[in-house]
Formats: structure tokens, C-alpha cells, sequence
């Protein structure tokens, strides 16, 4: 690491999961739901500073997650909104991803399947 | 500063500057810290000042609720073996409760003093943050305070909160 330590991003994240279970133990329900948004916000973090494809979906959501979520977190009802608003989002982009091919380019824009190994769709499959 | 400008304008911080916090500012926190009310006027309570990056970040991994980007710390910690010694269960087990929070605030109002921010951290993990700390058995972790250099958009607007009284007896109408 660049500090000199020898953890790991997953190793940091395995062990802030690890120590969110104990908290949510005695924490107020909604801090489960933000232990877990920030996970998140940790592996679009590592994300950002490793060598992997940028995925510019998960830069956007990410955002979102501290600007709009977290927010209204002492809200619960526009909190349980938020997340239905950040989850439409992230089901929407899982469905064109997997039926419609939608692919992340190294470049870290997203891409077509154009180019990509050839392979069977779902709705193909569904038809046959 | 007058008392009520802290009072006013302090509020928990949750995003703090990339910029250490000088040893005569963190002398005049832990100075505000221990004026602060303690039950038999006894050292049961005692900080642990958290500065170096490494530590830091230990603290925070294993603290979930530690949001807050804060350069340093002070962990408040109470000695159960001496707090039960002089102050019995109730000294132990309430009172060096109510003295930690007493402190935090201490420190929280001093930083308002210095141009610094705060934000109070509590959590299930203080076990494991006595591990990375090397804090022994015989302490127990009440409070952790984050302390640093405020960014900008350090915290959202505090909610304006009007206590509820009651004068004399429970439900007695105070102010007509």
C-alpha cells in the first residue's frame, strides 16, 4: 500500500464488514442500510485507484450515494425513497448489462458487445 | 469568545481538512477535557490522542460509525478497576459515563475556540479499537472525538431543537 501498510482493499473492506456486523447489533435499524451504502462507496473507491476498467455507472451512483441518499438518511420515509430511486437505477442498468450486452470498455466508457467474445443472450436462449 | 457563540456554533463536523492539528491547539482541547466534571473528583478518566496516520486508520477500520475524515482523535476512556474502587457500581457503571460525554462536550465547545471541528463517535466495535489502541482490558472506551480542520461543507444544518420542560412536576406548564 501506498502508506506503507500491508493491508489490502479487500482485506479493508472484509474487515469493515466484519465490524459493522457487531455495530448494527446494537445500532438503529437504519444504520445497516449505511454501513452497506458505504461499502459501496469503498469498492467504487478501490475501483477508482486500481488498475481495473473505470465503470463510469458506479462513479455516478456513488456520487449520488452521499449527495442524495445519505442525506435524508433522519428521514426514514424519503431515505426508503432514496433507496428505491438508487436501486431503479442500478436494476435498470443490471438489465441492459446482462440482456442488452452493455459491457464496460477499458477506456471506462460503456460499450456495446460489439467486438466481444461471441455468446449466447438471455432473451436468445428464452426464444430457442 | 463568549460562551453562547460556542454554544451556538458548535455542531458534529463530518468532513475535516487534510491538515495536521498543532500541539498547543490539541494542550488546549485535553486542558477543556479535563476541566470537565468528574464524579469523586478522582482520575478515573483518561485520553488517548490520536494523530498518526497509520493509527488512524486503524481506528477508523475498525469503528464503522467513524464517518468522519478527521485527521486526529481523542478516545476517552474510563479505568473500571479504579472507577469501582472510588466510586462503587453506580460510579463505575453511570457516573464516568455522564463525566466522558461532560468531556466530549468540553472539547467539542474548546474547538469552537481554536477554528477547529468535532464530531462525537460511539460504537459496538470498542473492543476492537482497544486492540489496535493497545488499550488494556481494565479500560473501557466511552467516547471517541474527531477533531480537525473543518472543510467547508462540513456538516448539514443542525436541526433547531427546543427542549422540553416541565416546571415543577412532570407536565407543569413552563412560560404560560
Amino acid at each position: 500500500m501506498a502508506d506503507g501498510s500491508n493491508t489490502s482493499p479487500t482485506f479493508d473492506l472484509a474487515t469493515y464488514l466484519v465490524a459493522s456486523a457487531r455495530d448494527c447489533m446494537e445500532e438503529p435499524l437504519v444504520y445497516g442500510p449505511l454501513r452497506m451504502l458505504v461499502a459501496v462507496d469503498m469498492i467504487v473507491d478501490f475501483m477508482e485507484r486500481g488498475p481495473e476498467p473505470r465503470d463510469e455507472f458506479l462513479i455516478r451512483e456513488r456520487k449520488k450515494i452521499w449527495e442524495s441518499v445519505i442525506t435524508v438518511m433522519n428521514d426514514r420515509e424519503a431515505f426508503a425513497r432514496a433507496l428505491d430511486s438508487l436501486l431503479a437505477e442500478f436494476a435498470e442498468e443490471l438489465k441492459s448489462r446482462t440482456l442488452r450486452g452493455k459491457a464496460i470498455s477499458s477506456r471506462g466508457r460503456v460499450a456495446s458487445d460489439e467486438g466481444l467474445p461471441k455468446r449466447t443472450r438471455h432473451s436468445e436462449r428464452e426464444s430457442k | 469568545m463568549e460562551l453562547a457563540y460556542a454554544l451556538k456554533h458548535r455542531h458534529m463536523s463530518r468532513k475535516f481538512l487534510d491538515k495536521p492539528i498543532d500541539e498547543e491547539k490539541l494542550d488546549r482541547l485535553l486542558y477543556a477535557a479535563g476541566r470537565a466534571p468528574q464524579g469523586g473528583n478522582m482520575p478515573v478518566r483518561e485520553f488517548i490522542v490520536v494523530t498518526d496516520p497509520k493509527h488512524m486508520k486503524l481506528l477508523r477500520g475498525v469503528t464503522p460509525s467513524f464517518l468522519a475524515n478527521s485527521p486526529a482523535a481523542i478516545v476517552i476512556c474510563t479505568n473500571l478497576e479504579k472507577a469501582l474502587e472510588v466510586m462503587g457500581v453506580q460510579g463505575r457503571d453511570v457516573l464516568s459515563l455522564l463525566d466522558a460525554g461532560a468531556a466530549a462536550e468540553n472539547i467539542a465547545l474548546e474547538a469552537v475556540e481554536l477554528g477547529l471541528g468535532a464530531s462525537f463517535v460511539r460504537s459496538a466495535t470498542t473492543e476492537a479499537a482497544k486492540k489496535v489502541l493497545g488499550i488494556p482490558d481494565r479500560y473501557r472506551i466511552d467516547i471517541i472525538v474527531g477533531i480537525g480542520y473543518k472543510a467547508k461543507d462540513s456538516s448539514p444544518p443542525v436541526r433547531a431543537t427546543k427542549p422540553t420542560v416541565h416546571l415543577n412536576q412532570y407536565g407543569g406548564t413552563r412560560n404560560g
